[in-house]
């Protein structure tokens, strides 16, 4: 008996030893180079935004450990793999953030969103919260969907993926995106960088982001989930209902200042849902045609609120026919075409620079008719 | 332009990259290098920095000039030389098929296969054997995320119609790999997603045409990913991973006589990516082993069986090339010159 309480008593002084103080909350921040913190300060000697997150937390009072588990260039298959052994770590919060590798890997979405689900699964299976993230948008370079459309659709997957499983999200692709000089401001300017990395503003506003859902303070409006028809799909049949997905990860949706805006025109959607997630519907009285914007004006019941009021979805019908100079083939002859117009301004057939697309007249140069062309049609939008 | 969530006034930028004409990375490569055998050898291409490197079989290097933005995806060895495809991304956010072809001194464009006005093209695969070109396949639709499957065949001095062997599904179609048969026929196959998961799908060109697209394998509830597929004896394997309980495991299975030989597991938990590589001596399989944390090469006969295999454990993210020296295999990752010589452990 007695052998029996000395060897209770080592088992018990042991699992003190190994078991942070109870009042210690460890996060464990689990992803790719994003979390790892490629691109940051390259005199920090960790980096990446866990560390900075703990620092808020902590200088916000909170006993925390945030343990920076990214690794570089992962996928979510393999990330699969690696979790079991961080969350064998311990810890109570698992911060989930990866996929934007997956893109480049060519692993469909729908994939990496059931990927996403098992991994934050398992975490709860272990009794820890999850907090599901974002991306953040993909640099204008980068190999694969640096048009961003990809991205865009897989982070509205993430945000479904936890507002149905009544998870936390921490929204980097909306707060990022929602930025002034984006690129300029908060991304590593490296020419190799395929996907695009923050630098140390960025990191600190990642930190910042995880550091405003753990300590629930709301800085995000409402922000879209699945939209239908995806944002930037074309051929799309005119008549077909609009239904978006409509998602408030803090104090909840106000309903009476939401409205969706088709082509600039408010529309009576039917709402369905509550102040957490809410399901716009739109029937066309007609059909639509050419180039379709949805605009979204909403806000939370913040105090104050956060507030969105902008375009947050494009398609192009099914038939739609362009302007010339509508290089792009967006539905709008406007500054991007005038851009990669100019790119090719004064070029012939043959030479590198030459884009057959701006040849507007055909004669196999681009040239000054070309621009008149493209002039006379500025601005027009295929309707 | 908008893009969705992100209108183009957030990505100022951009804009300003593009007028400045650096709106485009340097020319890419896919992730890893490219390796192709034909009757002289073999030819790999790697990123070597900001540009491209060409090897031929008789040891010639040839530094590629790529035009900004262009991504290849897939190279052939031919006879009188070499051939290259890809997508390059010339206005807007379109990107299109493009091809090179060269010998030892030097490359030219040619002109990709014809396009039905579709903007997003990707995934160019190359269909050759024997040295000769039998034609191109690639995915293509009008926007990313809906992509139908697509081909051409090569006529000798041009393209020949292009043909449709897929259309869209209810989701995302990718990964598209595909291979010229001993008997001439072309075998294709790519992951669908076929609205609950990923399933392997195939298609096949004979005289008689294309046949329909359908899965390889049974129906699952778990995703199935990222093949590749290569022409063994007179059929195929295809090797690709799917989620077995709750991991992500290689799976092979052979095609012989107009369909698939029942699919098997023949590695670990955490093994994904898998690249055909080999010639003569019988294709090789590489690929990751993440439970390792590095790289595995698998030697395996026609039938698809694993004789031997090999393993390093490494960081190196992109995937090497291999090569038998003597009893040896040779894990290469050209343009950083790191190689390691490996003991094959021979399966039971």
């Amino acid at each position: 008996m007695k052998h029996f309480v000395g060897s209770l008593l080592l088992v018990t002084l042991f699992a003190l030893a190994a078991t942070p103080a109870a009042a210690q909350t460890r996060y464990l921040a689990f992803g790719d180079s994003i979390t790892a913190g490629v691109g940051d300060d390259s005199t920090r000697t960790d980096p990446g935004y866990p560390s900075r997150l703990q620092a808020l937390l902590v200088g916000a009072g909170q006993d925390a450990v945030v343990l920076n588990r990214g690794l570089g260039a992962e996928r979510t298959p393999e990330g699969l793999l690696r979790l079991d052994s961080v969350l064998g770590e311990g810890g109570q919060v698992l911060l989930l953030m990866e996929g934007t590798n997956d893109i480049t890997k060519d692993i469909g979405l729908e994939t990496t969103r059931a990927n996403l689900n098992l991994m934050a699964q398992r975490a709860e299976a272990r009794g820890m919260r999850v907090i599901m993230a974002t991306l953040i948008p993909r640099i204008p370079n980068a190999r694969v969907d640096g048009e961003n459309l990809l991205n865009q659709e897989q982070c509205e997957l993430i945000r479904n993926a936890a507002g149905n499983r009544l998870r936390d999200l921490a929204d980097p692709f909306e707060v990022f995106g929602s930025q002034a000089n984006l690129f300029g401001t908060l991304y590593w300017l490296d020419p190799q960088d395929g996907v695009g990395h923050p630098n140390a503003a960025g990191y600190d506003l990642m930190a910042q982001i995880f550091f405003d859902v753990i300590t629930g303070r709301d800085s995000v409006p409402p922000v879209t989930g699945v939209i239908n028809p995806p944002s930037g799909s074309r051929g799309v049949n005119g008549g077909a209902p609009i239904e978006l997905d409509l998602w408030e990860f803090g104090a909840g949706i106000d309903r009476a200042a939401t409205r969706l805006s088709v082509n600039g025109q408010q529309v009576d959607a039917v709402f369905e849902g509550d102040s957490r997630h809410l399901i716009l519907t739109y029937q066309p009285a007609s059909a639509l045609s050419g180039l379709v914007t949805l605009s979204l004006q909403s806000r939370d019941l913040a105090t104050p609120p956060n507030a969105v009021n902008r375009d947050v979805a494009w398609f192009l019908t099914f038939g739609t026919t362009f302007f010339p100079g509508d290089l792009d083939r967006s539905g709008r002859v406007d500054g991007e075409d005038l851009l990669t117009f100019a790119r090719a301004f004064g070029a012939r057939t043959g030479e590198r620079r030459f884009n057959e697309a701006a040849d507007l007249t055909g004669n196999g140069e681009v040239d000054g008719q070309d621009l008149a062309q493209l002039a006379a049609n500025f601005g027009r939008t295929s309707r | 332009m908008l893009r969705g969530n992100v209108p183009s006034f957030r990505f100022p930028h951009l804009l300003l990259l593009m007028a400045l004409g650096l709106g485009h990375s340097a020319a890419s490569l896919a992730e890893d290098p490219l390796s192709a055998t034909g009757p002289r050898g073999q030819v790999l291409l790697a990123e070597v920095g900001a540009s491209a490197e060409l090897t031929l079989a008789d040891g010639t290097l040839l530094s590629v000039q790529l035009a900004a933005g262009m991504d290849v995806t897939s190279l052939a060895a031919l006879d009188e030389g070499w051939l290259l495809a890809g997508t390059e991304r010339p206005a807007g956010d379109g990107r299109r098929l493009f091809v090179m072809r060269g010998d030892g001194g030097g490359g030219e464009r040619l002109a990709a296969p014809g396009v039905a006005g579709s903007l997003v093209q990707r995934g160019a695969v190359l269909l050759a054997r024997d040295g000769r070109l039998a034609g191109m396949a690639w995915l293509e639709g009008d926007d990313a995320r809906a992509l139908a499957v697509k081909a051409a065949p090569w006529k000798g001095d041009g393209w020949g119609a292009v043909e449709l062997v897929s259309g869209r599904g209810p989701g995302s179609q990718v990964a598209l790999t595909g291979a010229v048969l001993a008997d001439g026929s072309w075998l294709l196959a790519w992951a669908a997603f076929d609205g609950e998961d990923d399933e392997i799908v195939w298609a096949r060109r004979t005289d008689a045409g294309w046949s329909a697209s359908g899965r390889a394998f049974a129906d699952n509830s778990v995703p199935d990913i990222v093949p590749s597929l290569a022409a063994a004896g007179n059929g195929a394997l295809l090797a690709w991973s799917r989620l077995e309980g709750e991991q992500y495991r290689l799976q092979l299975a052979r095609f012989e006589r107009g369909g698939w030989a029942p699919a098997r597991s023949i590695a670990g938990p955490g093994t994904l990516y898998p690249s055909f590589q080999g010639g003569p001596e019988g294709p090789r399989l590489v690929y990751l082993d993440a439970a390792l944390r590095g790289w595995a090469v698998a030697q395996l006969d026609a039938g698809g069986r694993v004789t031997k295999r090999a393993a390093l454990i490494t960081d190196a993210e992109d995937r090497p090339l291999s090569e038998l020296v003597g009893e040896s295999v040779r894990l290469r990752w050209p343009g950083g010159g790191r190689s390691h010589d490996l003991v094959w452990r021979r399966e039971p």
